[in-house]
């Protein structure tokens, strides 16, 4: 490729990369270091390994991570599989449906869970691994079903006129198709269920905490600051390392939004069934928050939604949930803000000359991999000297956000830019237009569904954070998952509905979001 | 312009307009004060108005997580802290916090409450409610109670250290007790009140709450109970243990003395008197009248147990893990 | 290894594709079946090799009843339009499918690769990838591939649509040579009757799923 026609130069991609590096070293890096000197002892960097509670804690994180990994690749490869194999009534609903599930709030899926779910399996592992299956089971679907969207009904005939049984053409054909892709969702999954957080925090149980929920006992409970930093540095090196260790270099696997179906057949009946399954599975917890919102204690009522939208008057309850609604959103609004483009800019980065030397996306994974608590405690010692002061800044909350949405943007945006034809810039040289007026008429419309993506993405996660921003203080209204949290936390029938009905409507608007913005290109 | 680029400049707009008005909202004077608290802080809109009439001082919540997380966050500032006044660091956390020195003077008491064992009269049956923790080991209440991790519950810690003063050293005894008498561990008070608690579908018709727990169940009746109606739940009155929270002037503010007459509003009738049916607390000060939901429906606790806060801060983290081995097997 | 296509029927929906189509194919010579696009030609393909299942109709193959056999039992080998070569697996890899599947010895195999590869003029390319090959050479993989586990019947889809004319001369040659070398009872569809001169023994027409009467041509 003639330098001058491509767009990304070796100069220009160390500075594309570099808002992604300093959101990076500013919400993650830096402050852990500061607080690592702060407030480390250095004795318990090897003292705080004996403690047995820090031990469970340990081989239970890596225990149901391991688990919950096995069971959504295995659940979520049958699913890709007739996902993207059969067209039938309700396909693309349930797709969407899947890939919404992703970003939900982990707080309220975790009480809807609890809503669903009998009693006595309340507080297990199992518990667990069927919440993170239904949050990461999206991850397999949208990078193993672009892979196995290349597999036509042809192929599949040509390995059985070879001789191939089912199940050879299985482990021949499919499985090493989708290979990579496999590998790349596995890791990713693992990865969100081991540093998981609000999901234990509601599904798990006594005898069943993972290593952050340590870390914030440490922090807050016990007043270790000093371990429970020590346990977050750990964390976040293990993992970062790891990923990028398991990480094949060659390709980040990407995350597309659109996995179609590629069969000509009609789908069998195990396979409607197991649709049918998939489809329960995924609307029965909303249905549950649903059901929850019009109740209050053994009887049907409106008052959880009146009360909550300030159409009925609550003696003893102070909810202001359009107050909230507008500070969620200005957050959600100003974290894609912020996340988009340094996103796609990293994206870039590390598309030089058409190939993705996606190793060090991986990077980008590090402020996902720090326990929310200490963030919020690293950022607190670290930003308050001048010019540096804006540890209680409200804005610090929306740049937290942005870091964590982040590697979702890259994810998304890289099938895009590297789909775009490098040719097709020639062209537009040739027909006189300059880089920028290339930029903007060129480039940023077949960019677009790597932008409608990323801002979803980074919306909804910022909708929905809870573990760092409510240590984050804030100094104006509550967000909606702290509403959420206040409602759950008061005794009586109204509290709890209109806590269930503020969760339901933190769904829905999660949804909508992501619905309206993450749609099909129309072309 | 395409759709797309539609779409961007109108974000950036709205983003540029938001920004615009939140930071006009945040100019602070120095006639502004923060008071920092805990998520669950709400008092009415108006409850700072009296205040900043008589002082010309506006008065800002911070919110700063759950009480722990604010400890933990205020402690890590000190001397620098992230506002003016503190509210709200309870008697487990408060011998931390003057250790950390995170204070300008002496915190003042502010309100208090009891964690108490609740029970559910309809839950409950034929069988008569307990009153005292010895009554929580008989075979009569086999299988009924449910109670919180003190670990990860600060509901669950203060049962704890309610039996812990009760029985003194042979506290293991008492719990391995309970442990024989079938009681039900969750991991918090959300759960074991909403989900383990009979009155909302649960199985467990005793459950470790707040002594304000019952009106509450009142007020928040749906569809309301009319005036005089019995009550739904009640309390344990001999197993309550006192929980008080404090309030105090941050070490390091600039406004001193500001900040110590935003404390003496804090504990002033005015402000007093919207604590029970916000926060469901009791006031501190001892002139506030309670309102009537109080009077009716939340039990007169006598006697309750206690512990110094200086013993809880020391043992807190020995006792929990001497509680998990006996009780998490 | 004679097959006998007897009275098949299709339909698609509520059209009809194939009518009581009726056919022999003589073991080691080429037949082709010659007709307009949408004539059913690939249907009949498909429904012989089992991927499709006829309405009515039987396929005899070496006096064996096939018509509820799957496909992968049915010893049919079946080259496709556009040669559907396994994207993961390089040249020697696809050819050496077929006899993985069957779980040869894996001398036998190389031999055998080895021995097609060569007669499809390819043997140099063994450990290339089928990405980089063009389309002359990924139908000779094609053709290797299909032939390796020595199939009772060859079936070829359009063998030479697609490809330019200077190829399309040379490579019907070489299909006429190798089938021939290779005494492979073949069954060859196609739109282009000059094609099927070429290659093939015999051709049938079709029209519309019917079958007309045999225009006879023979080498």
């Amino acid at each position: 490729m003639v330098s001058h026609s491509s767009s990304v130069t070796v100069r220009h991609v160390r500075l594309l990369a570099s808002p992604a590096t300093i959101l990076v070293l500013v919400t993650a890096v830096i402050p852990l270091v500061v607080l690592s000197t702060t407030v480390v002892r250095s004795a318990d960097i090897i003292s705080i390994w004996q403690n047995s509670a820090v031990q469970k804690a340990l081989i239970f994180s890596v225990w149901q991570a391991l688990l919950s990994t096995i069971f959504t690749i295995l659940i979520g490869l049958i699913a890709t599989w007739y996902l993207t194999r059969y067209q039938f009534r309700g396909r693309q609903a349930l797709i969407t449906l899947i890939t919404v599930s992703f970003v939900l709030p982990t707080v309220t899926v975790g009480a809807a869970f609890i809503a669903v779910l009998p009693s006595w399996l309340h507080h297990s592992t199992f518990a667990i691994v069927l919440a993170h299956l239904f949050f990461n089971i999206s991850i397999v679907v949208r990078t193993v079903g672009p892979r196995w969207n290349s597999i036509g009904d042809q192929l599949i005939d040509s390995a059985r006129t070879l001789g191939a049984t089912p199940l050879q053409t299985w482990r021949h054909v499919i499985m090493p198709l989708g290979k990579s892709a496999i590998y790349s969702s596995a890791t990713l999954t693992f990865f969100m269920c081991f540093t998981s957080y609000g999901i234990i925090t509601i599904l798990g149980g006594p005898g069943l905490a993972t290593l952050d929920i340590e870390i914030y006992r440490r922090a807050v409970q016990l007043g270790d600051l000093s371990g429970a930093t020590v346990l977050a540095v750990a964390q976040m090196l293990f993992i970062t390392i790891a990923f990028l260790i398991w990480s094949r270099s060659r390709s980040v696997e990407l995350m597309t939004f659109r996995v179609a179906a590629v069969s000509q057949h009609k789908p069998a009946v195990v396979s409607k069934l197991f649709v049918g399954a998939l489809t329960i599975f995924f609307l029965a917890p909303l249905l549950a928050l649903s059901i929850a919102s019009i109740r209050t204690g053994q009887s049907w009522s409106l008052s959880g939604w009146k009360v909550l939208l300030g159409i009925q008057n609550q003696r003893g309850l102070q909810v202001d949930i359009w107050q909230a609604l507008l500070t969620s959103g200005k957050y959600a609004l100003i974290a894609s803000c912020i996340a988009l483009p340094t996103g796609i800019a990293a994206t870039y980065a590390f598309s030089k000359n058409g190939s993705t030397n996606g190793r060090w996306s991986s990077l980008a994974i590090l402020p996902l991999s720090i326990s929310p608590v200490v963030v919020g405690l690293a950022i607190l010692v670290t930003y308050d000297f001048a010019p540096f002061e804006f540890r209680s800044s409200w804005f610090l909350i929306p740049v937290v956000h942005a870091a964590i949405a982040m590697p979702f943007v890259v994810r998304a945006a890289l099938p895009v830019v590297q789909g775009i034809p490098p040719d097709l810039r020639s062209a537009a040289a040739t027909l006189g237009s300059s880089p920028w007026r290339r930029f903007c008429f060129v480039e940023i419309p077949l960019l677009r569904p790597a932008i409608t993506t990323g801002i979803a993405f980074s919306m909804a996660i910022s909708l929905g954070e809870f573990g760092a921003t409510s240590f984050l203080t804030r100094r104006e209204s509550q967000t909606l998952p702290i509403v959420i949290a206040d409602l759950f936390g008061k005794a009586g029938a109204i509290p709890r509905a209109s806590g269930m009905t503020a969760s339901l409507l933190l769904v829905i608007v999660t949804g909508i979001i992501v619905l309206s913005v993450d749609r099909k290109p129309h072309v | 312009m395409n759709k797309t680029s539609i779409a961007i400049s109108t974000s950036l707009a709205a983003t540029l307009v938001f920004m615009a008005t939140s930071c006009s909202s945040e100019t602070s004077t120095t006639k502004d004060l923060t008071l920092i608290a805990y998520d669950s802080f709400t008092p009415p809109e108006t409850a700072f108005d009296a205040f900043t009439q008589e002082t010309g001082i506006k008065v800002h919540i911070a919110l700063a997580g759950d009480a722990g997380e604010m400890v933990a966050k205020a402690s890590l500032t000190a001397g620098n802290p992230e506002g003016d006044v503190i509210w709200g660091v309870d008697n487990t956390l408060i011998s931390r916090a003057i250790d950390s020195k995170i204070f300008t003077g002496d915190p003042i008491e502010v309100d208090y409450g009891y964690v108490c064992v609740n029970f559910d009269i309809a839950g409950l049956g034929t069988t008569a409610p307990p009153i005292t923790l010895d009554d929580l080991v008989s075979s009569d209440y086999q299988g009924m109670l449910v109670v919180e991790n003190p670990a990860t519950s600060s509901t669950g810690l203060a049962f704890l250290l309610a039996t812990i003063a009760a029985f003194g050293d042979s506290w293991p005894d008492y719990w391995q007790q309970l442990v024989a008498n079938d009681v039900l561990v969750v991991d918090s008070w959300d759960e074991a009140y909403y989900t383990a608690f009979t009155r909302y579908g649960g199985d467990r018709p005793l459950v470790v709450s707040y002594s304000t727990s019952p009106p509450a169940e009142v007020i928040f009746a749906d569809p309301p109970l009319p005036a005089g109606s019995p009550a739904l739940t009640g309390v344990a009155t001999g197993t309550c243990f006192k929980q008080v929270e404090y309030a105090g002037v941050l070490r390091g503010t600039e406004f001193t003395k500001q900040a110590q007459q935003l404390v003496e509003y804090l504990t002033s009738p005015i402000f007093q008197a919207l604590l029970p049916e916000s926060l469901f607390v009791y006031p501190a000060n001892k002139d506030v009248a309670l309102p009537q939901s109080f009077i009716d429906y939340a039990p007169k606790i006598v006697s309750s147990f206690s512990l110094p806060p200086e013993e809880i801060a020391k043992n807190r983290q020995s006792w929990t893990d001497q509680w998990s081995a006996i009780v998490l097997q | 290894m004679s097959l006998v296509i007897d009275n098949i029927s299709f339909s698609y929906g509520d059209r009809n594709i194939l009518r009581n189509f009726t056919l022999q194919i003589p073991p080691g010579k080429t037949t082709a079946v010659v007709g307009p696009s949408g004539s059913g030609k690939s249907t009949l393909l498909r429904i012989i090799a089992g991927l499709l299942t006829p309405a009515a109709g039987t396929i005899v193959l070496n006096g064996h009843d096939i018509s509820r056999v799957p496909t992968h039992l049915r010893s049919v080998g079946m080259i496709f339009q556009d040669n559907q070569l396994f994207p993961h697996l390089n040249v020697y890899d696809n050819v050496a499918f077929g006899l993985r599947m069957a779980k040869v010895d894996k001398q036998i195999i190389a031999e055998r690769c080895q021995e097609l590869l060569d007669l499809v003029g390819l043997a140099e390319a063994a450990k290339q990838s089928v990405a980089t090959l063009s389309g002359g050479e990924a139908k000779r993989v094609a053709l290797a591939r299909a032939l390796a586990p020595c199939p009772q019947v060859l079936l070829l889809d359009e063998p030479l649509t697609g490809l330019d004319s200077e190829l399309h001369d040379r490579l019907a040659q070489d299909l006429q040579r190798i089938l021939h070398a290779t005494s492979t009872t073949a069954l060859l569809v196609t739109h282009l009757i000059p094609e099927a001169e070429v290659i093939s023994d015999a051709i049938h027409h079709l029209i519309d799923g019917d079958q007309s009467p045999q225009a006879g041509v023979s080498h």
